[in-house]
């Protein structure tokens, strides 16, 4: 079951976000659950030298027990030239060369604009960065990523935080079938654990979602079924899942009517 | 009387101003802040050599939650 990004070897196909939870402990107690070892993290402009409430330590201390990663996000950028400068900040600050690289170019759907991502992608690339774009599912744009330097791309299942699960499976299901061996992580809109099983089956390598988990009724269980539908839906990917037909096929062995009646 | 801006706030210029002086008039962990001067980054290491000058806008940066 173990995977990489990037050279790191990971046994959790869970990566979680950290924002909107309702204390710092329950943010510790679901990272725990999720059994996540790659958690994102956000960075905001700031004048007063007051803290987060402990948030960011809670999770760096949790990572430090656990081992996992930080993988910075670019939160907020619209244009190529605002997320190269938070990547090269990000950076700096949690001393990662990770990042997600976040550029919108709606502010209703917050849906990526590939030409910025693009763009971005090829700078941060020749910087030395590790880049995992938070792009849309369009085949083309994904491939130019890919050429950018990209080694992991992360489409949308539906828009950020709406939690409507997999709107377009075909597209999903088509850039599994022409980018094989690409680690793909849909990131963004999985609102139930059976969203994220149904990623995992369709041959993807991960599920990147926040707000599922932490605007959950309990925080904690959700991490914990997000955990198991994530490695229920991969164990039938790789099991192998049935071809669905159209008719029923009686499955068990009859011969003939078992009863006469009349 | 000439100014500078710090995170879209204004604040007062005077001379021999750099990016780790600021950090240290507001009280503020080198560590703690990542730093960009007209949207440029700049790197820890650069900051006692990066003057900052009338006009300019300075980007204090600090680590949060994020998804």
């Amino acid at each position: 079951m173990s995977w990489t990004l990037y050279g790191r070897p990971l046994a959790s196909r869970f990566l979680l976000g950290t924002a909107g939870y309702a204390s710092p402990e329950v943010l510790r107690q679901a990272i725990i659950a999720s059994g996540s070892q790659v958690l994102t993290v956000g960075l905001r402009r700031t004048l007063a030298a007051a803290g987060d409430n402990g948030f960011v330590a809670a999770l760096r201390e949790t990572l430090a027990a656990t081992g996992g990663h930080l993988l910075p996000n670019t939160a907020g950028c619209r244009t190529a030239q605002e997320a190269v400068t938070l990547a090269h900040m990000a950076r700096e600050l949690f001393d990662t060369t990770w990042v997600k690289l976040e550029v919108v170019g709606d502010e209703y759907t917050l849906q990526p604009d590939p030409w910025e991502l693009v763009s971005a992608a090829e700078q941060l690339v020749k910087a030395g960065f590790q880049v995992f774009p938070y792009c849309t599912d369009d085949l083309v744009t994904c491939r130019r990523l890919l050429d950018a330097g990209c080694e992991v791309l992360m489409p949308w299942g539906a828009p950020i935080g709406s939690g409507q699960g997999l709107l377009n499976p075909f597209a999903l299901r088509t850039l599994r079938e022409r980018l094989p061996g690409v680690p793909l992580i849909v990131d963004a809109g999985i609102g139930a654990p059976s969203h994220a099983a149904q990623a995992m089956e369709l041959g993807f390598d991960g599920v990147l979602l926040n707000s599922a988990v932490a605007q959950a009724g309990d925080a904690v269980r959700m991490a914990g079924a997000f955990a198991q539908a994530i490695a229920g839906g991969r164990l039938g990917f790789e099991a192998g899942v049935m071809a669905r037909q159209d008719m029923a096929v009686a499955s068990t062995p009859v011969s003939g009517r078992p009863f006469l009646i009349s | 009387m000439s100014e500078f801006t710090i995170n879209h706030e204004r604040q007062r210029w005077h001379a021999g101003l750099n990016v780790a002086a600021v950090l240290a008039e507001q009280g503020r962990a080198p560590e703690a802040v990542a730093t960009a001067l007209n949207g440029v980054f700049v790197p820890r290491g650069q900051r006692a050599s990066t003057p900052i000058r009338p006009g300019d806008e300075l980007t204090l940066i600090q680590p949060i939650t994020g998804g």
